[in-house]
């Protein structure tokens, strides 16, 4: 790739991100760091977990995204009642033309490029399981046979924060298969006026999509593998190991006892009050693919501590266990990131 | 895919490599100058502080104090080396820096990165690789050697210029103090000697520069074919040195305590009663050796010996020994002609003239052209002023015996070098060659040392008691 080639291809990374967001943005009112957020992880291959109070826009939010890169999209709504198969599909016996019958796989709703998992945490354990073990594989086997899904696969999934009762708290072992976790907020009193006068008019916004139906899957796995390509200086590989790291509370379990890193940064008291657990190397994978989008955004071919800190809240949050008295004094794991990231600032020099 | 194929490119990143050295250089002698500044000011605080304690504190508090401040300095020097070592930045160290300097958001640093990686000539690792560089490229201007290097001397040479010129000030009062003066740091004395920097100073370095060779006119520079005249006003400058040197001893004795004095004055049992009565008199002269100006002639006592009641050799060997101020050794041969040859100061026993005559020995600037014959009424050595004649007759021997000038001029360089007090009774006899070290002068100065050791001199006055004993024992 020539240089003229190479600049054309990260600008048109950016064209095609901002033409996503804009779109999405007609649809969705305010949420704009959420939406960035999501189509960031989208672009990095990685899925999403966004959290909010119902009502908030959620699903419009997913459903708009689909519409505007023009992919194929489902949406499972967890129950309790909800089976693994109601997901991953099931081989039914299948009468033939010849009259004979015959056991063929039916595709459950997941095989989609994107798939909405609503209220993931109201399903059973075993349900959650399939559908997290089909993110991270990206194929699903029924009766011993493999059925690849198809890319891009992205998923996002839902959680009602309130109503926990009669839920199923995702374990930590499955959180950690999405790259971000977002969280969404109540709208400001200005985007509630706006939501209250779009929504209840006649017109319905009319969402353009941004890639042909044909070509938007090799078209967005050629973006994906692009984000792929930025460069990334060993100081800044070192600087994403060190806030990994950082996330581990001192004297945890499962550290190694020696441990020659030439760059770390001082345990931080509350990760060592608050933290039963840090965040595994996903977080590390996920911090550095988040910021490769990042710094396409920004028409850079490498990657910045900027960006690393740009994506390091909903990179990390969801991947640090709190203990109890974290929970008790009502903690939040983003601030416990934020003093991490305001002391990692001396390993940029 | 190749990593950079273009001869453009090539030149791009010897460009921006070029540059990154220069900054690079930049940094590290910044650095450098720091911790070297860092040091000096230090150790000129640790100087002045070991000056000051020795001064102030008593002999057992310095002890105590000098050890760790010695302890500290070193530790100091372990410091600075260390953070020397630590603070040299490599180009990828330096990338980074500017990278933070200007802004550039880690791309002159992923660049570097990749070049150390060796990605020229190699399939590159990225297809945004030639985007790289033509955004590195781009932004050249953002980070000139102006922009970003550090200025030539850092911040911290100010502060060790003000350490230094403490230590200087610290080491300076103790030179500029009357010897007398118990305690130099005293508010007083500081202020007195501040009070009198400019002429103190001009003191000092005057007795300084009579460390530099002497101009030719003195050295011979003029030649023995100099104006008749000459000699008398050399003859007349070197009973003034003659006279100066006199007066530095005896108000040097003057600076003494008096019960040293008297302790002095019982070892120096050969002084006549005149000596004895002028250094009386020259007690009562200011002790500040600096303060006394060489305008107060009248003050001065007369110790220049009276030619007219010697012996015709005596008289001679006075004249000789009168640039040389009454050392004990002897006096160099004259200049050529009646050219000055003696130091102006006439203070031949001190140890900076020594070394004078020995380095102009050395050059051979005074070595006469001529035999110098003694008796000859001191012609020879008038001249100069000091009238280091170097007539004595012990460098000579018998005239008679007197042959080519090649084989006067050895004797006398030799003799410059031994000591003559034994030769001075054997000089009529002396046949020439190379003078022995008398037993008579051995004998001399034993009792002279058994004399000093009696009379518990204190060591620092052990010289110059001897200098006066040696006086005494000449006339």
């Amino acid at each position: 790739m020539s240089n003229t080639l190479a600049a054309q291809a990260v600008l048109q990374f950016q064209e095609t991100f901002h033409r996503i967001q804009k779109e999405v943005a007609k649809a969705v009112i305010g949420h704009e760091e959420m939406i960035e957020n999501i189509l960031i992880a989208f672009f990095a291959g990685g899925h999403v977990l966004i959290e909010g109070v119902p009502g908030t826009g959620k699903t419009l939010i997913v459903r708009s995204l689909a519409e505007v890169l023009n992919l194929s999209f489902n949406r499972i709504q967890f129950t309790v009642d909800l089976m693994p198969a109601d997901i991953t599909g099931t081989r039914m016996v299948m009468d033939r033309e010849d009259g004979r019958r015959d056991f063929v796989f039916v595709e459950g709703p997941i095989f989609a490029h994107v798939l909405l998992a609503d209220e993931v945490n109201r399903s059973t354990p075993k349900t959650q399981a399939a559908l997290l073990e089909s993110m991270a594989e990206l194929q699903v086997t029924v009766a011993g046979t493999t059925y690849r899904l198809p890319p891009p696969f992205f998923v996002l999934a839902t959680l009602n924060p309130i109503e926990m009762e009669g839920t199923y708290p995702l374990p930590e072992a499955q959180l950690d298969r999405f790259l971000f976790k977002v969280r969404l907020t109540y709208p400001t009193h200005q985007e509630i006026q706006r939501i209250v006068g779009s929504t209840t008019a006649l017109a319905v916004p009319d969402l353009e999509p941004v890639f042909e139906r044909v070509e938007a899957p090799e078209k967005i796995m050629t973006l994906r593998q692009l984000v792929r390509e930025v460069l990334v200086a060993p100081h800044i590989e070192e600087y994403v190991a060190a806030l990994v790291h950082a996330t581990i509370p001192a004297g945890a379990k499962y550290v190694s006892g020696t441990d020659p890193a030439r760059v770390t940064l001082p345990k931080d008291e509350q990760v060592n009050r608050y933290v039963s657990f840090g965040s595994s190397p996903r977080g590390g994978q996920s911090l550095m693919l988040g910021a490769k989008v990042v710094a396409l955004l920004d028409g850079r071919a490498n990657v910045s501590y900027d960006d690393v800190d740009r994506v390091i809240i909903p990179a990390l949050n969801h991947r640090l266990v709190l203990n109890f008295a974290a929970e008790a004094e009502d903690v939040d794991p983003a601030a416990i990131i934020t003093r991490i990231v305001q002391s990692a600032r001396k390993l940029r020099r | 895919m190749v990593g950079i194929p273009g001869t453009e490119e090539r030149l791009a990143l010897a460009e921006i490599e070029d540059r990154l050295r220069r900054v690079r250089a930049r940094f590290n002698l910044y650095s450098l100058q720091h911790n070297l500044y860092g040091l000096g000011i230090a150790f000129s605080l640790g100087v002045a502080l070991l000056i000051l304690g020795a001064f102030l504190l008593s002999p057992w508090l310095f002890t105590l104090l000098a050890w760790p401040l010695l302890a500290l300095l070193a530790f100091f020097l372990l410091v600075f080396l260390r953070r020397g070592v630590a603070g040299w930045t490599d180009l990828t160290a330096a990338a980074r820096r500017i990278d933070a300097l200007a802004g550039l958001k880690e791309r002159l640093s992923t660049l570097v990165a990749q070049l150390t990686a060796g990605v020229i000539g190699k399939p590159s690792p990225s297809s945004l690789w030639p985007h790289l560089l033509e955004d590195n490229t781009a932004r050249l201007p953002d980070w000139e050697v102006k922009k970003v290097a550090p200025s030539r001397i850092p911040w911290s040479f100010l502060p060790f210029l003000a350490a230094l010129l403490l230590a200087l000030f610290v080491i300076t009062i103790p030179l500029l103090s009357p010897s007398s003066e118990p305690n130099p740091f005293s508010l007083e004395n500081v202020q007195t000697v501040l009070s009198d920097l400019p002429n103190r100073l001009g003191q000092v370095a005057e007795d300084k520069m009579s460390l530099l060779p002497d101009s030719p006119d003195q050295w011979g520079g003029s030649s023995i074919f100099s104006e008749d005249g000459s000699g008398e006003q050399g003859t007349a400058k070197g009973d003034q040195s003659q006279g100066q040197g006199r007066e530095q001893e005896s108000r040097s004795l003057a600076s003494l305590p008096e019960e040293l004095q008297k302790k002095i004055r019982q070892a120096l049992q050969g002084l006549s009663d005149k000596d004895r009565g002028n250094e009386k008199q020259n007690a009562d002269l200011p002790s500040d050796r600096l303060a006394l100006r060489p305008t107060d002639e009248a003050k001065k006592p007369d110790f220049s010996i009276q030619a007219k009641d010697l012996p015709k050799g005596q008289e001679q060997q006075a004249r000789g020994r009168g640039g040389q101020g009454g050392d004990d050794k002897g006096g160099p041969p004259s200049g050529p002609g009646g050219n000055a040859q003696a130091p102006a100061q006439g203070s031949g026993i001190q140890h900076l003239d020594r070394a004078r005559l020995d380095r102009k020995n050395a050059r051979g600037q005074f070595q006469p052209d001529g035999p110098q014959i003694p008796g000859s009424q001191g012609e020879a050595g008038a001249g100069g002023p000091g009238a280091g004649s170097g007539t004595d007759p012990r460098l000579f021997g018998n005239p008679a015996n007197l042959g080519a000038g090649a084989h006067t001029f050895q004797l006398a360089l030799d003799a410059t070098h031994e000591k003559t007090e034994g030769a001075v009774e054997g000089g009529e006899k002396d046949e020439g060659g190379i003078i022995e070290k008398s037993t008579k002068g051995l004998s001399q100065r034993q009792s002279l040392d058994d004399a000093i050791r009696k009379a518990q001199i204190p060591p620092e006055y052990e010289e110059i008691v001897k200098r006066l004993f040696s006086r005494g024992e000449s006339q």
